[in-house]
């Protein structure tokens, strides 16, 4: 690999979290074309090793195979992360809704939503976005960068486009070309 | 009544349960034994089953939301004698089929955000194997750039000096809080008094006039009395006006008021 693409995979590794495009051409002083060059270089080197590339939250960031995730949370000692529904639901009305304060999240699922939003914020998927100039000034809530990673998205727009797109309850239109490429990648490499 | 009503564990909340109810197409509120949803509860309860105050009060709230949708969908409208009544609904058709509009929109909306839910959950489920590297344990203290973002001294002051002259200027008004004196007791001994003079007396003249306040103590009392049988509620027609009338002590044992 040239020393760009070495450059962008230290970064991602110690990042440990997606880096966008403009993060990797400010730290690297490369121009974006450059930086996306050495992206495509880093996947096809990862090709036939236990990380890939993730394309995700508007940025990229290392992430282990799948087929991989046995083995790996033995030594890690996770369990995949689970939310309730009532923690789901919560997060479904910011991220669709942000931001947004507790009582009108409240008042949309009709019952007390502390506990949820409590977990959320300790699980780092919302965050405090600013105060309302209402009454009390109440805290407004919005996801946060984690929260993409979390769900596999681009961004909030892309959320509420796969949500209102099909209404119908098919497939998202979502699509994550890094690790499904590479997937084949994987199933190439490993044949 | 078919199937479970309540299902505690998954319990989501009156927004939930309406939901449920519209889409196992029970539309008619009406149809909904409160009692056994309430029956369910408790056996739940008995069960063992784990309740935070949190979900109580969600099951209050369900309970109390169902009772009013019952209670609006079984008693006669008022004026329902007279057939125009232009404020309300302007044709001539009972709601008792369906809960109100305003509800069902609730709902509707509630489900958007249900369904996003299952989205979000179905995709996460989808990607739990994508692990990425746990995030750094961050050292030392926190960058002051950070925290203090594009903050200056100069803004700092100002912005307390804001607050400082709005603090200032705030009038300091005494509250004064009055405390509430009507008691379920005194009104009982009030109300038991006023039958024993008068054999009986219609509902409406059983409440003094009052706040909000003064009318639930007082209907708390009239219950109360009615539950002890020292007093009986009679209606001789459907709409007619409910009758209070005094019970002599003896008719029955008074100490039916423990179970």
């Amino acid at each position: 690999m040239n020393p760009l693409a070495q450059a962008v995979e230290a970064i991602l590794f110690a990042a440990a979290r997606s880096v966008r495009l403009e993060e990797l051409t400010g730290a690297t002083g490369a121009g974006p074309a450059a930086v996306e060059a050495a992206l495509r270089e880093l996947e096809e080197a990862l090709a036939g090793h236990g990380i890939q590339l993730e394309r995700v939250a508007g940025g990229w960031r290392l992430v282990i195979r799948p087929a991989l995730a046995g083995p790996v949370r033995v030594v890690l000692d996770a369990q995949p992360p689970s939310l309730s529904r009532a923690a789901l639901e919560t997060l479904a009305i910011v991220a669709l809704r942000q931001p947004v304060t507790r009582a009108q999240i409240e008042e949309l699922r009709g019952v007390h939503s502390e506990h949820a939003l409590r977990t959320l914020l300790e699980a780092g998927l919302i965050e405090e976005v600013g105060r309302k100039e209402a009454p009390g000034r109440p805290i407004l809530y919005g996801t946060t960068s984690r929260f993409l990673e979390h769900f596999g998205l681009e961004s909030v727009e892309a959320l509420r486009a796969a949500l209102e797109g099909e209404a119908g309850g098919g497939r998202r239109q979502l699509e994550l070309p890094a690790a499904s490429s590479n997937r084949e990648a994987n199933g190439a490499a490993a044949g | 009544m078919t199937g479970p009503l309540l299902h505690l564990d998954g319990f989501e909340g009156p927004l939930d349960l309406l939901l449920r109810l519209l889409e196992s197409r029970q539309l008619d509120i009406t149809e909904v034994s409160l009692a056994e949803v309430t029956d369910q509860f408790l056996a739940y309860l008995r069960a063992g089953g784990r309740l935070d105050p949190d979900q109580a009060g969600d099951f209050a709230v369900v309970a109390a939301r169902l009772l009013a949708l019952k209670a609006r969908a079984l008693l006669p409208e008022e004026g329902s004698a007279e057939p125009e009544t232009p404020g309300s609904s302007g044709e001539g058709e009972p709601e008792l089929e369906e809960p109100p509009a305003d509800l069902v929109e609730q709902v509707s909306r509630y489900r958007l955000f249900r369904d996003a839910a299952e989205r979000l959950r179905a995709w996460a489920e989808e990607r739990r194997d994508l692990i990425g590297r746990a995030a750094p344990e961050r050292l030392g203290p926190p960058d002051p750039d950070d925290v203090l973002d594009g903050l200056t001294l100069e803004r700092l002051i100002e912005a307390f000096r804001d607050v400082w002259q709005a603090a200032a200027t705030t009038a300091r008004e005494p509250v004064r809080v009055e405390p509430f004196r009507l008691t379920v007791r005194e009104e009982a001994r009030r109300l038991l008094a006023l039958a024993r003079r008068l054999g009986s007396l219609p509902f409406s003249a059983c409440f003094r006039r009052g706040g909000r306040s003064e009318v639930v103590v007082t209907f708390l009392a009239l219950l109360e009395l009615v539950q002890r049988r020292r007093l009986e509620a009679v209606q001789e027609a459907p709409g007619a006006e409910i009758l209070i009338r005094f019970r002599p002590a003896g008719e029955d044992a008074g100490e039916a008021a423990e179970t």
